[in-house]
């Protein structure tokens, strides 16, 4: 019982943390992409080509990438067993936005980084 | 209704919606969740838009069969969405980081994080709308 408790308190802190730690580098690839699309020359396709595949901004895209997969888990996780309190629907939800995460994700690396699509 | 029917049935229940009155870090805090949630339903159009840019194609198929009207709308949204979701989680770490934790402090980040958003929403409303900024 006591390692139970131990255990799903760690596991409580981790999930904490690594929400935490993954949000730095959402901010820093988010906030610029807003920012940027504030921007009067943020109308035109080349414009856009020119600023997400950028260096920088494909080394923040492609962290954003992996945080977004952690951060994404954690947060539908933690309001989905708040919220959905039976078993089956619950499952239900959590499997669909674990799915649209993780292939969303792994297209944005994959958009951002295969050389068949870099500029 | 079932899906939302909670275990311990015999417990007492008051969910009018149109009732309840949130103190603003409550509000702060549910938008916070509501706006995660929309952020991952957003991450396909997103996605979608990513490849659409780095193909070079000038022209975003789906958006044509929608009106303009429609599309400029789904925009706002996801933009103001995305906006809310980093401004409440940085009033998170503020107060995570810093250890200040007082009623007072929290209701004024509550307020700050409203505002400034309040003023993305607008600003995002003239560019959606009327493309300059």
């Amino acid at each position: 019982m006591g390692n139970d408790v131990k255990e799903t308190f760690s596991k409580g802190l981790d999930a904490w943390l690594w929400q935490r730690i993954t949000s730095l580098f959402l901010t820093a690839y988010i906030l610029p992409v807003l920012l940027f699309w504030m921007l009067p020359q943020a109308v035109t396709m080349d414009a856009w080509r020119i600023f997400l595949f950028s260096v920088p901004m494909r080394v923040l895209g492609g962290l954003a990438a992996i945080s977004l997969l952690i951060h994404a888990c954690i947060g539908i996780w933690v309001v989905a067993t708040d919220y959905i309190q039976v078993d089956g629907y619950q499952q239900i939800v959590l499997t669909v936005f674990y799915m649209i995460t993780v292939i969303s994700s792994m297209v944005l690396i994959i958009g951002l980084w295969s050389p068949q699509m870099s500029v | 209704m079932v899906l939302f029917k909670n275990r311990h049935d015999d417990r007492p229940v008051f969910l009018n919606l149109l009732k309840i009155r949130l103190p603003v870090s409550a509000l702060v805090s549910i938008l916070h969740r509501i706006t995660g949630v929309a952020n991952i339903l957003a991450l396909p159009i997103l996605v979608y838009l990513l490849l659409a840019v780095s193909l070079g194609s000038n022209d975003i198929v789906i958006f044509k069969f929608l009106p303009v009207l429609i599309v400029h709308l789904i925009e706002w949204l996801i933009v103001v969405s995305y906006m809310y979701h980093v401004l409440a989680g940085v009033r998170h770490l503020f107060h995570d980081f810093s250890g200040i934790h007082t009623l007072s402090a929290t209701r004024l980040s509550s307020y700050v994080v409203l505002v400034v958003w309040g003023m993305w929403m607008l600003l995002a409303l003239v560019r959606v709308r009327w493309g300059m900024m």
